[in-house]
Order: C-alpha cells, then structure tokens, then sequence
C-alpha cells in the first residue's frame, strides 16, 4: 500500500523515508503531517470533503446508503474500516436492506425483464404481487405484476386509475385462495393525497381484468403500515405501531373492521408480521436484545392477542 | 407581500440570510418544517439553519416538483428524480445532509439511492480513499492485520 502513496507524492520530501521508519518514529504528529502531505496529491483527484464527511460520518445516512446496495459491493464493503463492518453486520441495520432480498427476486427480475427490477411486495398461496420500482413512491409508469410460481406465467396489472381523480396507491394486496376461486383480486388502497389520511379502495379482478372503483373510503391515522398487508381467511390484516387499534379489511362484507394490536405502542422492534399455520402471527424483539424474541398469534374471532 | 402571506406562504430564510418565500403545502414537506408549524410555534418566517441558499433552492425544487406532479399526475417524475440527483460531490452529500437534516423523506431516498449507485463498484481501497481519506494514518499504522485480511481479492 505504502509504494502507491510514494510514486503519487510530489517529490518535495529532502530525502526516501522508507516505511519501516516511517513506523518506528515515536512522534506521531509529524509522521500524521507527513502521510497527510503524501496523501494530498491523490486526495485533490478524488476530492473528500466535509460534506462528504458529514454524510459519511452519520451513522443513520451511512446506514440509508449502504441498505440500498446489492448483496455483493455490500459485503465486500466490510472490509472498509471497523465502522463499516460494524454497521453492516448489525441485524437492525440490516433488517430494512432494500436492494433484491431473495433469490427469487434476482431470478424473477430476468424473467420479467423489466429495466427498473422488480420488488416483491406480498406473496399469497402460490402467488406472487411484484411491482417494477424499487422506490416507495408510486410513480405513474410503475408497473405491478402478478406471478404465478407454478406456471411461472405472469400478467400485467394496469395501475387504478379512475378518470383524472388525484390519488396514490398506498399499497396492494393480493386475494387468493385456490380452495375458494381460482381467481385472484387485488385490494388497492388509495390515499386521496400526496400523503394525506383518506383512503379509498379499489379492487381487481382476474375474471373480468379490471378495476372496480368502490365508494368505500375511510379516515384512518397514517400509523397503518400499509405495505405489510397480510391475507388470511378472507381478510387482510395490517398492523399499526402507534395506537392499540389496527383495521382489517372482510372481503366478503366488502368493509374495515378494527381489531386490537397487542400493545398501545410498539416500542419493541417488529420483527415480522405475517401468517404462519392458519393463524395471523406477529414477532418481535425482546427489549434490546436480538437474542430473544416474542410471537404473538391472533386468536382466530380477532379478540385478542397471545 | 401580504396578498401572498394570506394563501398560505412561509418564508424560509437560509443560514446566509437568503429569503425564500415557499407555499405552504410544499415548504411541509419536510417534516421538520411541518411539525414547526403544527406546532404553531413558527411565524412566517422560518429559519433554516445549516442549510445555506445555494442548497435550500434545490430543496424547495424539488419539493415543488413533486407537490406540482401530485396535481397533475406524476408524469416525469422519475425522470426528475434521477436528473435532480444527478449533480457534483459537493452538492450531492451537501443536499443529503439538508434532507436528513430537514426530514424531506423523498429527497432522502433519491439521493441514498443515487449514491448506492455510485459507489457499488468502486472497490474496498477506492471507498477508502473516497470516504475515510482523514483516516489512512489510521489505517496504514494501527490494523496493520486488519489491512491484510480486507486486501484479500473478494471476487
């Protein structure tokens, strides 16, 4: 590493110091001026200044950066300095990494072919819903796809749009259950503003391939994690984090109906949100430690929580 | 002046003293600013400190593109997106420092993602010298095992 420094360093030093003495001067402010002043030459080419330390240098930005890279320049990037490997094998980091988080993502997004690349948004009894922007913003040209895991055939759903009405896809969920239809429906939820608390909702059909526009619209705080939609039983649940009340949507009765979260404010880290052998199942970590962890189920008459 | 004030406009003063006079709905994105004025504890004019002209106006450009497209159906907002990020070293982490700082989560997200981009193949040695030049003195004396391990060839 040393001889790269040397050859790039202006030639202003009296005489060679080789590294071993380099190493073995005791006063380490004059060896720090010396190497700053070799260094200066490669540092004016790639520039790194205070605002890229600003940024470097905050944790939190750091972390919104590295989160949004591949799996393989991520892993290799540990090798950087303590603070990154640190950053980038701590679990609560890691947990909001955004890049393609399964293999079938990375195999879906050749088969789909799609410039952007494909996220996986929900995966429902064989299904799966894949929307083509890894943004969390609903751009106009994003596309939604439905996959079918089996028959690896897909089709396009076009967005709902419902003449020039403003509004924004908060989230989609898929309907399936093959013991009841082999049709399939999505469930939109649409915000009426940019980020705004009414909702109205939108469904699909595969039969007919288009949108049924419902007047159903509610207020509802924006605590409702919407992209964590999990269907069960003809419901779709999603939890909330701030208030003890979250809602479910009945497909059947076509409405929302609040049902209990298990704590007034989940302080705790939710870990996973999601059905496991019939019943609705929430995981979360214990206090601060990563070690230990809490799985709620749902009763099935959604009074409560064990 | 007040004909503006009435429809709801702020202005947001940078930390070189530079007004801008900003809508309100778009001078909310930033959650910073809009928890300021729920919180009825601002006046008309807000400070923006640590953010300085040059960099607020890039802001407020953004902010305004993305309240116009949710009028008019976010047509080339992409588009927008990748070309407003698309700017100096300088600017770019000048602008992610102003958007942690002032909470406008869009900008975050592009700008995060704009330089996952940049950096994802760079290698080890070259996001050292970009990013942790201050620290090489560091580097080179103190892990000295530490250098030899992460110098291994990770393809």
């Amino acid at each position: 590493m040393e001889p790269s420094f040397s050859s790039s360093s202006s030639s202003q030093s009296q005489s060679p110091n080789p590294p071993l003495l380099l190493l073995a001067m005791s006063s380490s402010a004059l060896l720090h001026r010396r190497l700053r002043r070799r260094v200066s030459p490669s540092a004016t080419a790639l520039p790194f200044s205070s605002s890229v330390q600003k940024v470097i240098g905050n944790d939190d930005l750091l972390k919104q950066i590295l989160v949004r890279l591949p799996a393989k320049p991520l892993f290799s990037f540990q090798a950087v300095s303590h603070r990154w490997l640190s950053l980038i094998s701590d679990p609560y980091v890691m947990r909001d990494w955004i890049a393609p988080k399964s293999p079938l993502a990375f195999y879906y997004r050749s088969f789909i072919n799609d410039p952007e690349g494909v996220k996986i948004c929900q995966s429902c009894n064989g299904l799966l819903l894949c929307s083509s922007s890894c943004y969390s913003l609903d751009y106009v040209d994003t596309k939604y796809y439905v996959l079918n895991l089996t028959t690896k055939k897909y089709s396009i759903i076009p967005r709902p749009v419902n003449g020039d009405e403003r509004n924004f896809v908060v989230s989609m969920t898929l309907i399936f259950d093959p013991s009841v239809s082999p049709d399939y429906n999505i469930l939109a939820v649409r915000a009426r503003q940019w980020r705004g608390v009414d909702f109205c909702v939108a469904l699909y059909s595969s039969s007919t391939r288009t949108w049924v526009f419902s007047g159903l619209s509610f207020t509802y705080l924006s605590s409702i994690i919407f992209e964590n939609g999990v269907f069960l039983d003809g419901k779709i649940y999603w939890p909330t984090c701030l208030y003890e009340i979250s809602i479910y949507y009945d497909c059947i009765g076509h409405g929302f109906v609040p049902y209990p979260m298990p704590h007034g404010r989940l302080t705790k880290e939710l870990l996973h949100f999601g059905e496991f052998g019939g019943h609705l199942q929430l995981v979360e970590f214990h206090d601060d430690c990563i070690r230990y962890f809490q799985v709620l189920e749902l009763k099935a008459d959604c009074s409560k929580w064990l | 002046m007040s004909s503006s004030l009435e429809k709801n406009m702020l202005i947001l003063r940078s930390s070189d003293g530079e007004e801008f006079i900003v809508p309100e709905v778009v001078a909310v994105m930033s959650k910073a600013i809009k928890n300021m004025v729920e919180d009825e504890c601002a006046s008309n004019t807000i400070p923006v400190p640590n953010v300085d002209a040059n960099i607020l106006a890039m802001v407020i450009e953004f902010c305004k593109k993305h309240d116009e497209s949710e009028a008019e159906a976010a047509s080339d907002l992409k588009t927008f997106d990748s070309e407003f990020v698309n700017r100096g070293q300088e600017a770019l982490y000048d602008l992610i420092t102003a958007a942690n700082f002032r909470d406008v989560k869009e900008l975050l997200d592009a700008l995060c993602q704009n330089v996952a981009e940049m950096i994802k193949g760079k290698s080890v040695h070259h996001i050292r010298i970009q990013f942790l030049g201050y620290q090489l003195f560091e580097i080179l004396t103190s892990n000295f095992i530490w250098n030899i391990w992460c110098d291994r060839d990770f393809d």
